[in-house]
């Protein structure tokens, strides 16, 4: 036991004081030599052992009184254990909800072995230990807010918590899942921190090549607030598994037209130790059969990709779905899935100043041709393009309303007015795309000052003085696209489809080097000089092209790539306007609220339901919801809105599809740190570690029980006094 | 043997006090009708003292005839009538007699009221004897009516010291056995011994044709049991006998027992026929003793 004021120990003798009154008092007894001691015996006899324990309580009451007191002085501190407890812990229990851990394994699935392996933690638990569950995905959650005593109520509660969990799609952080843990405000009342991570054994998810994470994992675990260790339990094999599984599927795009084909290509991985057998993989549009492929036989660790082109002949979403149509032991990442939207109409802003009254001087003629521009028989022009112009003048911008439009096009702009510039930068940041196309009448001045504004305009780049004569026929430089994985230029630069590279540019603007940074060059000369470049802008895109849209200065809009380059870099540009369907881990689902509605109910894979309310938006009142943590469908249903739900995708990790589990050199590599323990019980855990069990300072008891003691003396010294007082009357002899 | 003065016993004022007084026998005696006392019984049990010359109207039967046929001339015996009463005062020489504190102690009131009595007897021409109790009779000195006999008895009660155990009970039976005539036992006691045996010798005495009278003493201190704080008494009868505790805590059960006991031992006198009065040592011996006889005399007057 320690005491936080020892120095009053001194006055421990002081305990002995009533004891030596007793004794004095006894030796001052008065000797009385006495003739009737039949009478004396017989009333002494019955009330002897009284007086013997009244006494005697007597003497105790007043020792233990200067005991209390003293010892309450000299505040004494007692180990929780002392009374027969145990070291009282906090035990973090982990639980993998990753992918994996929906793969068979023995009688079951791993799920359901780790789901009995955290009960099995539980029964572990002393009445002195608190749990708190944290769930491994993508971001480790909570699963209780605040820690559990180990209660049995408590733990019931927490027991049927943990058997409604289901594995996800998500990929599992266990080293974020630790150090989480580790990070947690230390209990007062808790002597040591056990982390137990229950998993399958899988080493995606471990992180283990990265040294100076682990170093850093390994520090909080040694600085940690309390005394804190990590038990590894897994309830998978030791045993590579095999997995064959789609790791994606992609698309250039995911917007489309009607009629107009997309292409989407499936990744397929043979993880298995073995080569994979050759399979089918089914394509299916909205559920409907859309097309296979044959998946090869695949080596070990070997990955093939699968395409699918495909036309939608109606507007509207659609679910694109590809699935091995084979059984192994994780079924799960067989499928992927993508979410395609396809529009009838997308209305575009062009505005153009006139350089000339010859229409074929400028640039609108070849772009409304390109767009497929036609009179309709009631003389209404229609368009075969999905995307819809509407033509202005430059000087009309400050009084339209660009939110209507998905991008606005600005060719040959002579000069604009800066509330108009500085419409469009609030356009292009909330993601509206801009595409400015220089000309004739472009004025570098005006240009660098108004477009560009020291590198915080639309403008990525300043333009210098153009290059070339467009008179001069002979004299020309053709201009290639500088990716093909971009994707505004991954189609143009398939030279074997398309013919940009036979474009002759005669004059171009030219770009001044180093003058921007996050430049992004779409197209350039054969002299590496950029001809198009791009930057983002906030939620939009920006293009800026050196040469015009017509033929004044280039043969572009006579190329068959004129009409592919206008839809790319149009669909490009309207991109970030158009809702997102298909998302990553952590991105925001975002929806325009239409029409009345201020609520809607959005449903997450898991089955839960969170209810959102309208926000105002940067093109109006908007759904938002960020809390993407989970991979899997989302629906969104506005309330009042009918039928009205909206879809979204949140794409799962591929990696987590890799079932290998960790090596022994990992597992090594864990136990070296000394404060891993691979497989070990919950017990052993506080044996093994440095621990400091937590005393409980006594003072409080002891003024308790001193005033408890003081009344009794107090209450037997007054009754053993009115005993004393009482009075008799004498015998008289008659 | 040197005369004892009256002053190492009692106080000359205590006898003062009942000198003037009687102790009488309230019932028929043996002996001589003589004094106060009739006698049943025919015949002399007197003592020769000395002889007178006849005159008309002595009795015969009184003429000395051995002087006559010596002197030729006739002579009565003078004799000291036996008085028709005797008296054995029984002192208690137990050693809880010993006790006294404020007071003297119950022995040396005890002893007093011996003296007193038996002079007051002597004085009164009855005889009186004297016995002290111990374990046994002690000290006994037979019944006489001589005046010179008191200091017989009063050299007996200088000496007596109280001390030891006693058994009252079998004390009288063999005192009894002891004594030839009837008589008056008077018992100066404290009577601290079981009443049953003391009940039967009271019976046994009852039946050889005594008379009792029990003057019982008892100190304040043994009716009040006022002591403070914690104390170790000390018996005075059993050596090595002790109690210690605080006498506080058990007076009212203390007191509870005497009051049963002087209950019972007045119950035990009535029932036995034996006169029971007490005397405390607080009061002055001769008020207490003149009260008693006084009282006595005139119950017995009465009837």
């Amino acid at each position: 036991m320690n005491f936080l004021s020892p120095a009053f120990l001194i006055g421990l003798p002081l305990v002995a004081v009533p004891v030596i009154i007793h004794l004095l008092s006894r030796r001052q007894q008065k000797k009385i030599s006495w003739g009737a001691m039949r009478f004396l015996m017989q009333a002494a006899t019955r009330k002897r052992r009284i007086w013997k324990i009244t006494d005697l309580l007597l003497l105790l009451l007043r020792t233990a009184a200067f005991a209390f007191f003293i010892f309450a002085l000299a505040r004494p501190l007692m180990p929780a254990t002392w009374l027969g407890g145990s070291v009282p812990r906090e035990v973090v229990l982990v639980l993998d909800q990753s992918l994996s851990m929906s793969r068979l394994g023995g009688s079951g699935s791993l799920f359901e072995l780790h789901i009995q392996k955290a009960n099995a933690v539980l029964d572990e638990l002393k009445p002195s230990d608190s749990v708190r569950v944290l769930l491994a995905g993508e971001t480790p959650e909570w699963l209780t807010s605040d820690s559990v005593p180990a209660a049995p109520a408590a733990i019931r509660k927490l027991r049927t918590q943990i058997s409604e969990l289901k594995p996800t799609l998500a990929a599992g952080d266990l080293v974020a899942c630790v150090r989480e843990a580790a990070d947690l405000e230390a209990a007062k009342d808790k002597s040591a921190r056990v982390i137990v991570v229950i998993t399958d054994g899988q080493r995606f998810g471990w992180r283990m090549e990265e040294r100076p994470l682990w170093a850093a994992v390994q520090t909080r675990l040694e600085q940690a607030a309390i005394p804190t260790s990590v038990s590894l339990q897994s309830v998978g094999s030791d045993e590579p598994a095999g997995n064959l599984c789609v790791n994606n599927v992609t698309a250039p795009r995911v917007f489309g037209a009607v009629n107009q084909a997309l292409t989407f290509t499936a990744s397929v991985q043979n993880h298995s130790p073995q080569p994979s057998a050759a399979t089918l993989l089914n394509w299916r549009v909205n559920g409907q059969a859309a097309g296979a492929n044959t998946v090869p036989e695949l080596a070990p660790g070997a990955s093939t990709t699968l395409t699918l082109s495909h036309g939608f002949d109606a507007v509207g979403p659609f679910e694109v779905t590809c699935r091995l149509e084979m059984d192994d032991e994780l079924s799960a990442d067989n499928e992927g899935r993508l979410l395609v939207q396809i529009y009838d109409r997308l209305p575009i802003l062009f505005a153009e100043d006139a350089a000339s009254p010859e229409p074929l001087q400028n640039d609108a003629p070849f772009v409304l041709a390109a767009l497929g521009q036609r009179k309709a028989s009631d003389g209404k022009r229609e368009w075969r393009s999905v995307f819809e112009p509407t033509v202005i003048e430059s000087a009309a911008i400050a009084s339209t309303d660009l939110a209507k439009y998905r991008c606005v096009v600005l060719a040959n702009v002579r000069s604009l007015a800066p509330e108009s510039v500085a419409k469009l930068e609030t356009y292009a940041h909330n993601g509206g795309g801009v595409w400015l196309v220089l000309g004739s009448q472009t004025q570098e001045q005006f240009f660098n000052e108004r477009f560009y504004r020291g590198g915080l305009g639309l403008a990525p780049m300043k333009i210098g003085t153009p290059v070339g004569d467009p008179n001069d026929r002979e004299r020309f430089f053709s201009v290639r696209a500088t990716s093909d994985s971009h994707p505004a230029t991954a189609l143009l630069a398939d030279f074997q489809r398309l013919d940009l590279d036979r474009a002759r540019i005669y004059r171009r603007h030219q770009f001044e080097p180093f003058s921007g940074k996050d430049v992004s060059i779409l197209l350039q000369a054969q002299s590496g000089e950029p001809v198009v470049v791009e930057r983002k802008l906030g939620r939009g895109r920006v293009l800026v092209q050196g040469i015009p849209l017509g033929v004044s200065w280039s043969t572009l809009p006579l190329c068959q790539a004129y009409v592919a380059m206008l839809h790319e870099w149009l669909w490009y540009l309207s991109e970030p306007s158009l809702p997102k369907r298909n998302l990553v881990v952590g991105e925001s689902i975002i929806e325009g609220a239409a029409g009345q509605s201020q609520t809607a109910v959005l449903t997450l894979p898991d089955a839960r339901q969170v209810e959102l309310s309208a926000a105002p938006g940067i093109s109006g009142a908007q759904f938002r919801f960020a809390g993407t943590r989970l991979p899997g469908e989302y629906t969104l249903a506005a309330k009042g809105e009918g039928e009205k739900v909206s879809r979204f995708f949140v794409q799962r990790n591929p990696q987590e599809s890799d079932l290998q589990p960790l090596t022994d050199a990992d597992q090594q590599q864990l136990a070296s740190t000394k404060l891993f323990h691979v497989n070990a019980g919950v017990d052993a855990m506080a044996s093994t570690t440095r621990l400091e069990i937590p005393k409980h300072p006594l003072e409080g008891w002891l003024l308790g029980l001193l005033a408890a003691v003081l009344l009794g003396e107090i209450a037997l010294a007054g009754w053993m006094t009115h005993r004393r007082n009482l009075r008799v009357t004498p015998v008289t002899m008659g | 043997m040197a005369a004892v003065a009256i002053s190492e016993v009692f106080d000359a004022k205590d006898l003062a006090r009942i000198e003037n007084l009687e102790l009488l026998a309230s019932r028929v005696v043996d002996g001589l009708l003589s004094g106060k006392h009739r006698s049943e019984l025919k015949g002399g049990s007197a003592e020769f003292t000395e002889h007178r010359g006849y005159v008309p109207g002595d009795e015969i039967r009184m003429i000395d005839w051995k002087v006559f046929g010596k002197s030729d001339r006739y002579f009565i015996k003078q004799y000291i009538e036996q008085t028709c009463l005797q008296v054995i005062v029984v002192l208690d020489g137990s050693g809880s007699m010993g006790f006294g504190l404020k007071t003297g102690s119950k022995f040396q009131y005890a002893r007093a009221v011996a003296a007193c009595l038996t002079r007051l007897v002597l004085r009164q021409s009855d005889s009186a004897g004297l016995a002290v109790l111990g374990k046994t009779v002690r000290n006994y000195v037979p019944p006489r009516a001589n005046p010179n006999h008191f200091q017989a008895m009063l050299q007996l009660l200088r000496v007596a010291q109280p001390t030891g155990e006693t058994s009252l009970a079998f004390n009288l039976t063999e005192l009894a056995r002891r004594i030839k005539r009837r008589g008056l036992i008077v018992l100066l006691s404290d009577c601290f011994d079981e009443i049953d045996p003391l009940k039967q010798a009271f019976q046994f005495l009852r039946a050889r044709g005594h008379e009792i009278i029990l003057l019982h003493t008892m100190a304040p201190e043994e009716l009040s049991f006022d002591f403070g704080g914690w104390s170790r008494f000390e018996c005075l009868e059993v050596d090595g006998r002790h109690m210690t505790l605080d006498p506080a805590l058990i007076r009212n059960d203390y007191l509870e027992n005497v009051r049963g006991f002087l209950r019972d031992l007045k119950r035990m006198c009535g029932e036995t026929g034996a006169d029971y009065h007490a005397l405390p040592t607080d009061k002055p011996m001769g008020d207490a003793l003149a009260y008693y006889l006084q009282r006595r005399s005139a119950r017995l007057k009465v009837t």
